[in-house]
């Protein structure tokens, strides 16, 4: 386990600590974790690998 | 060449990458380009001399509809930048056939919800079958994408699209 520090901007700590007071999470510092899990699903190398080979094969024999 | 039927809404990466490559005259093969204030914002941001106001095709969209729940949902999910937002909001309103991205996240939400996706590297294949490029344009721009510009791929791979279209295009 590692520990990060970082400048979280006004508006962002803001918004996470609406989700901290409505229940959403226990503290800012899951929020921000559950959101980094989030974005790295979404931005896999595997994926975009995966997207990029099917962009290939259209680019090559696409007919449009 | 006749350019296509096709609507197509542009996110930034593309917009940016071929701006890079000093090819963004490959975009003209669509019908009609549309591009969201937000995606222009971004693109000016990283290349404040882009000049779209080169392409024939292209409509800036000043005022991006609002995303629908469906939609907003899996933005909020994967975390997606105001750009990508305001080009699904668009391609949703608006009808497009493609969205013209190269961000994973933005577009795994467009391919969630029935639209096509392509990338830079599509795009620059694609020039080649439709007879904009030659075939040795084609691969010349496919090496100098490491050098040229920001689309961060990984050596080997793209080592092997250029041996695939080197020995699969026209």
């Amino acid at each position: 386990m590692k520990t990060l520090t970082i400048d979280c901007p006004d508006h962002l700590h803001e918004q996470l600590a609406r989700l901290v007071e409505a229940g959403w999470f226990k503290a800012p510092e899951e929020g921000v974790l559950e959101a980094l899990r989030r974005y790295l699903s979404g931005h896999s190398v595997e994926l975009q690998e995966q997207q990029i080979m099917a962009d290939v094969e259209w680019g090559l024999h696409g007919r449009d | 060449m006749a350019a296509t039927e096709i609507v197509a809404v542009l996110d930034a990466g593309p917009l940016i990458h071929l701006d890079q490559l000093g090819r963004l005259n490959l975009l003209e093969d669509f019908k009609e380009l549309l591009v969201p204030k937000a995606v222009l914002d971004e693109a000016l941001r990283h290349r404040p001399g882009i000049k779209l106001t080169a392409l024939s095709n292209v409509e800036i969209i000043t005022e991006s509809p609002p995303l629908p729940a469906d939609l907003l949902k899996l933005a909020d999910e994967l975390a997606l930048h105001a750009g990508e937002r305001a080009a699904l909001a668009v391609i949703k309103a608006r009808g497009g056939q493609f969205l013209l991205s190269d961000d994973a996240a933005a577009r795994s939400v467009a391919l969630a919800v029935g639209f096509q996706t392509h990338g830079t590297i599509g795009l620059i294949l694609r020039s080649n079958r439709r007879g904009q490029i030659s075939k040795s344009e084609m691969l010349e721009l496919l090496r100098e994408l490491p050098v040229k510009t920001t689309l961060h791929l990984q050596k080997k791979f793209l080592a092997g699209i250029i041996a695939k279209a080197e020995t699969e295009a026209s």
